[in-house]
């Protein structure tokens, strides 16, 4: 991933967005994804149809994950210790 | 707690028993082994390890191996490599566990609370994951132990039913639950060494018998190594269940407040993380391996797929061939329940502390009463069991459980809560990351289910 794109993804994480921070939103965008592919699994099971909620569920799942893996930024304090 | 640099790791109550020459000692056998050759190096961890061992004699338990049984019995050897992914998805929360406590040195239900609400620390991780989890599942333990003890007693020529024996087993379990912490951290000691020779117990007996039934190698080696599941929901809920499942919400409390317990802090996150390999995952691995490789060696070529544990164990016997090896399952069995028992009963008595703000001595009546409050479960000898508390729990469980590993992920990356010493690791995340994802899904299986979607 981008450098850039990796700062700006770290900031957004650990920013409060209303009542929450970045990572909590995340966290529950990821449950959301979660239950949007295993909605689309169970319609597989009963009708046949439904892997467009699969393919859409499991990609919101992996984008979830894969920015809310990033760990918190350094601060300039830390990064003045490290120096 | 804003710096991580200079923390001085709080003293858990538990811990101030042990005397300070005994923690400077091993203080300095730490330092010593850090710059050991690595033979010596896993010599000397594996003779200070211990929570890592707990927690497997804890994780071991009778649902757990039912399912193995189960599993066996089912599909062979093809669900094997299940085992060790569940177990190895399950390390990177435990490695967090293991930082909150050497690193971080705090109680993690007590900042749970102050960062996340007493909804999330006191009430989801320590009442309910935790303290309600070790009171219903023991009833479990309880009958399945009592049911062994009275499997055992005709080998030796005697009659002893599980409506007397349940004295003998919540006898036995109480004096190793009473003995924690106690006489200076000699009672600590003499616990994990219990669990450790149990879990040893079970790996003898259990590969013996797999030995004396005979193991298919070639199949073995492709169900480890090859992913299979059967097909249709019933796969996805094998999975789901089983690589969630494995290490939960009282392994974390259980392995993080133990490790309090044992005075852990700064140095000992090596020895940590090295308890949580070779005590928590190989062990549960290893049984887990045996007991499938026993089961798909026996009743999976007959077709016989018996429900519970006592039934599949009575299917076995006539397949086991001579009495001794009969005896020997049994005897590695029975180590299941017992081992399990303690180390529910320890994890809820922590938890109940924590969730209400009480500090744990172990020489107390408060901490006696909460530590046997599983022993209720002796009333299982007479196939008691309460179903509606069983189901609450249950669905709060699936309902909570990923809330609860939410609540850890936040903590690990908090700069408040850990300065310096929170996680940095992309793949440490990642990890957690996916554990939490399968916890989520058994929620929402869960819900999907009572509203008659899945």
């Amino acid at each position: 991933m981008d450098a850039g794109v990796t700062r700006t993804l770290q900031r957004l994480l650990e920013r409060p967005i209303g009542p929450w921070s970045g990572r909590v939103w995340g966290l529950i965008l990821n449950l959301a994804g979660n239950a949007i592919a295993l909605w689309g699994v169970a319609s597989v099971m009963r009708t046949g149809a439904g892997w467009t909620w699969i393919v859409i569920g499991g990609v919101g799942t992996a984008v979830c994950i894969s920015a809310l893996a990033l760990p918190a930024l350094e601060s300039e304090v830390e990064q003045e210790g490290d120096e | 707690m804003s710096d991580g640099g200079d923390r001085v790791p709080v003293s858990y109550p538990i811990a101030r028993q042990i005397p300070a020459d005994v923690l400077d000692g091993e203080a300095r056998r730490l330092a010593t082994i850090a710059r050991a050759p690595l033979h010596r190096r896993i010599g000397g961890y594996a003779r200070l390890a211990g929570p890592g061992f707990m927690g497997a004699a804890l994780t071991l338990g009778a649902g757990t191996l039912t399912s193995s049984m189960l599993s066996g019995a089912t599909f062979g050897y093809r669900t094997l490599w299940l085992i060790w992914l569940a177990a190895g998805l399950g390390l990177f929360m435990m490695a967090a566990m293991a930082r909150f406590t050497c690193k971080g040195g705090f109680r993690v239900i007590q900042v749970q609370n102050r960062r996340h609400s007493w909804l999330v620390g006191s009430l989801m991780t320590g009442l309910v994951g935790t303290a309600a989890v070790a009171v219903i599942f023991n009833f479990g333990q309880v009958a399945l132990g009592t049911h062994l003890i009275e499997s055992l007693a005709p080998f030796v020529g005697i009659s002893f039913p599980a409506e007397y024996n349940w004295i003998l087993y919540v006898a036995v379990t109480s004096w190793l639950i009473l003995s924690y912490g106690r006489r200076g951290g000699l009672g600590t000691r003499l616990v994990e060494t219990v669990m450790k020779g149990a879990i040893a117990l079970m790996i003898l007996a259990f590969g013996a018998v797999l030995l004396v039934v005979g193991v298919d190698w070639d199949a073995a080696a492709r169900g480890f190594f090859i992913p299979w599941l059967p097909g249709g929901g019933a796969g996805l809920d094998l999975f789901i269940a089983s690589s969630a499942a494995a290490v939960g919400v009282m392994d974390w409390v259980f392995f993080h407040y133990a490790g309090l317990a044992r005075g852990w802090g700064r140095n000992h996150e090596s020895l940590a993380r090295f308890d949580l390999v070779a005590g928590l995952f190989l062990p549960f691995v290893l049984v887990n391996f045996l007991v499938i490789g026993v089961f798909a060696a026996t009743l999976f070529p007959q077709g016989i797929t018996p429900e519970s544990a006592p039934e599949l164990a009575a299917a076995l016997m006539p397949l086991l061939g001579p009495t001794w090896s009969q005896i020997l399952f049994y005897v590695g069995f029975l180590a299941v329940p017992i081992t399990t028992t303690v180390g529910m009963s320890l994890a809820g008595a922590m938890a109940i502390h924590e969730a209400l703000g009480w500090e744990p001595d172990t020489s107390s009546w408060r901490w006696k009463l909460t530590a046997l409050l599983p022993q209720i479960a002796f009333l299982a000898a007479w196939n008691a069991r309460p179903v509606w508390l069983v189901i609450a729990i249950a669905a709060f469980l699936s309902l909570a459980n990923n809330v609860v590993g939410w609540s850890m992920y936040l903590l690990l990356n908090d700069r408040e809560v850990l300065g310096r010493d929170r996680g940095k690791s992309y793949l440490w995340n990642l990890g957690i990351l996916l554990q939490v994802t399968l916890l989520n899904a058994i929620a929402i299986v869960y819900v999907f289910n009572r509203l008659g979607w899945w």
